[in-house]
């Protein structure tokens, strides 16, 4: 006799599978609408306190899928880092909100077809967002010098930069972003939209993960899961908001036989390279929160320079190819050094697979164009950071750059696809747009065929936004949201036993 | 709990840590370094099992990669012939990567794995539930980058 348990079933109106940016928008407008959501979260629910009372190393492990470490395999492998706790990579990201420029919302409109995705569709949503997370611009704080030092620097050149706009109010620079917020200051979904999607009616449940979606090609009958005691758990739902994030999202439709061949096939990606640079004074970078100021001069080609948290730790690791008389300087010389982050986005894709045995596997390949954006942003951010003062700068690779000429040089004989590159923004990998495309999604968040199941996450963006996703995967999922509860009933989804 | 053993056991039979206190004075710290190989062992311990059935094995082959390379077992060398044949051991194709992996882990996990050393200022205390709603603040311009 099999010893294998029977899966505890739990019928429920709607149901949404995960609880990052797009997951927490969909459970608070289903609750407000008296639709009581159950939310499944594959992580653990963490409070602003036991945050304060946790290691930043300890934080990582635990509120990190696979402790920040997911290879993408290709030339370089790159570690993509995603959330996996209730807020998802809200609770772990800089709490930046930027509105989608309404260039990119008409590229998207006109060339994939998501009318009504337009920025003045999306006005309302944003508003709204930026009030419920109380967005405004982030002031500087007595360790935010890396940040004033690129503004002027920018100045000087004549290139564009933008105060951040933060949803942190009151934020202490604690400077603990990446790790989660001690002070309870970030507004996370697991601080706003979730905790008052409870206040409706809705149910988080933590530790549970969605394994595969039971359906007949165009209704999802059921959610198979696994919840914190390992224990099988079958939701019968009458309607499905997927959320798991934009690797997850594809692995479980690819897992269910939805759209197979499609889904996670073109996954878009955002990569990030590190520059520490040691100052010739001192400025007390790990006093300061992540960034107050960004480079958006080449933000058109999706290219952005921004400080980045400095912590001991964090300083010694992106050194770490540097050898240690590089690393035991520059953790001596500390209040010297800072890290700016050089944030760009690639044109080529990362494809979701499966490998037996290994679960879900991430592969991408860099194209030329990709390779030629990473050596101009490197020697840009060079040529802005020497500028605001910079005495040295390490590269992704072993090397010390002492001016913007060595960068150049630098720049032109090494190959970025052996550099040390990070991700944690993808998107659109389930996205939407017409199926001759690529599409997957229907302009109502709907996989094409299917009437009871919508993706509201990063995966649902027609493309890469080329600045951080969060607002605009809010206002998608916001208006998703909208357009399933004012859509007309199409008769009551039969619930199978 | 097996599977956790087994890690810290495969990790401390791999020499990194005798390397890591050679190339690193602050990884010489008992409390530094008994940190840096928790925050190691425990990104180890949540990874998918085939990933972490590798990292098991090849920090068990390490010993012999370095005897390969260096003629001389790690745990019989000096700190400096460690430092030489880690490097050594780096010019092996995939090894690079393995071994630069672990010290980043292990440097942040022995620097970023104790209680804040660095508080910035009178940080407000955390709270104990979600803040209420403000009232509606005027609208933000938006600060979006073209």
């Amino acid at each position: 006799m099999s010893g294998r348990r029977a899966p505890r079933a739990v019928d429920c109106e709607t149901l949404v599978i995960g609880s990052g940016a797009g997951g927490a928008v969909a459970a608070l407008e289903l609750a407000r609408a008296g639709r009581h959501p159950r939310v499944l979260e594959e992580g653990p629910r963490v409070s602003p306190a036991e945050l304060a009372a946790t290691a930043p190393a300890d934080s990582l492990r635990r509120l990190y899928r696979n402790a920040g470490l997911t290879p993408v395999y290709g030339s370089p492998v790159i570690p993509y880092g995603e959330g996996r706790c209730v807020g998802g990579t809200t609770v772990v990201n800089g709490g930046l909100l930027w509105e989608p420029p309404a260039g990119l919302l008409d590229r998207w409109a006109d060339g994939l077809g998501t009318d009504g995705y337009r920025a003045r569709h999306l006005a309302g949503h944003l508003s709204e967002i930026s009030r419920r997370l109380e967005v405004e611009a982030q002031r500087h704080g007595a360790g935010n010098e890396d940040s004033r030092l690129l503004a002027t620097a920018a100045d000087g050149l004549g290139w564009g930069w933008t105060l951040a706009r933060r949803a942190a109010p009151g934020c202490a620079h604690r400077n603990r972003c990446p790790t989660g917020c001690p002070s309870g200051a970030k507004r996370t979904m697991a601080t706003t939209y979730l905790p008052e999607a409870e206040r409706y009616g809705a149910r988080i449940e933590p530790g549970v993960r969605a394994v595969r979606l039971e359906h007949d090609g165009s209704t999802v009958r059921a959610v198979r899961a696994v919840g914190p005691d390992g224990a099988p758990v079958r939701y019968r739902p009458r309607t499905v908001f997927l959320a798991a994030g934009a690797v997850g999202s594809a692995a479980l439709l690819q897992r269910s036989g939805i759209h197979r061949r499609t889904a996670g096939r073109a996954m878009a990606f955002h990569v990030n390279l590190r520059l520490p640079v040691r100052f010739g004074s001192a400025l007390h970078a790990e006093r300061g929160t992540i960034f107050t100021a960004q480079l958006s001069e080449f933000g058109g080609l999706g290219v952005h320079v921004m400080a980045a948290n400095l912590t001991p730790g964090s300083l010694a690791a992106a050194l770490a190819r540097q050898g240690p008389a590089v690393i035991d300087a520059a953790l001596a010389g500390l209040e010297r050094m800072a890290v700016f982050t050089v944030q760009v986005r690639m044109t080529g894709r990362i494809r979701v697979g499966r490998f037996p045995g290994a679960g879900t596997v991430l592969r991408h390949r860099l194209t030329p164009y990709d390779v030629d954006l990473l050596r101009f942003a490197l020697v840009r951010a060079a040529r802005l950071l020497f500028r605001a003062g910079a005495v040295e700068l390490y590269p992704p690779a072993p090397g010390v750059l002492g001016s913007p000429r060595a960068a150049e040089e630098f720049a032109r004989r090494s190959d970025p696809r052996g550099w040390d590159l990070v991700s944690v923004h993808a998107m659109a990998s389930c996205p939407m747009g017409p199926p001759e495309r690529g599409g997957v999604c229907d302009t109502d968040g709907r996989p094409y065929g299917f009437r009871n199941l919508y993706v509201c996450d990063a995966a649902v963006l027609p493309g890469p936004t080329g600045i951080s996703p969060q607002g605009t995967i809010m206002a998608f999922a916001h208006e998703i949201a909208a357009r399933h509860l004012t859509a007309p009933a199409a008769g009551p989804v039969r619930r199978h036993r | 709990m097996r599977a956790a053993g087994a890690l810290e056991r495969a990790l401390s039979a791999s020499g990194l840590p005798a390397v890591w206190a050679a190339r690193h004075p602050v990884l010489r710290d008992r409390a530094v370094r008994e940190r840096a190989l928790a925050h190691v062992t425990g990104s180890l311990r949540v990874q998918p099992r085939p990933y972490r059935i590798a990292a098991g094995l090849a920090l068990r082959l390490l010993p012999l990669a370095f005897l390969l390379v260096t003629g001389r077992w790690a745990t019989l060398a000096g700190p400096a012939a460690l430092a030489n044949g880690s490097a050594r051991l780096a010019r092996l194709p995939g090894v690079a990567l393995l071994l630069r992996s672990a010290e980043a882990l292990a440097l942040y996990g022995g620097l970023d794995g104790g209680p804040d050393r660095l508080v910035a200022g009178a940080g407000a205390p955390p709270p104990d539930s979600p803040p209420k709603s403000p009232p509606v603040p005027p609208s933000v311009p938006t600060g979006a980058p073209s």
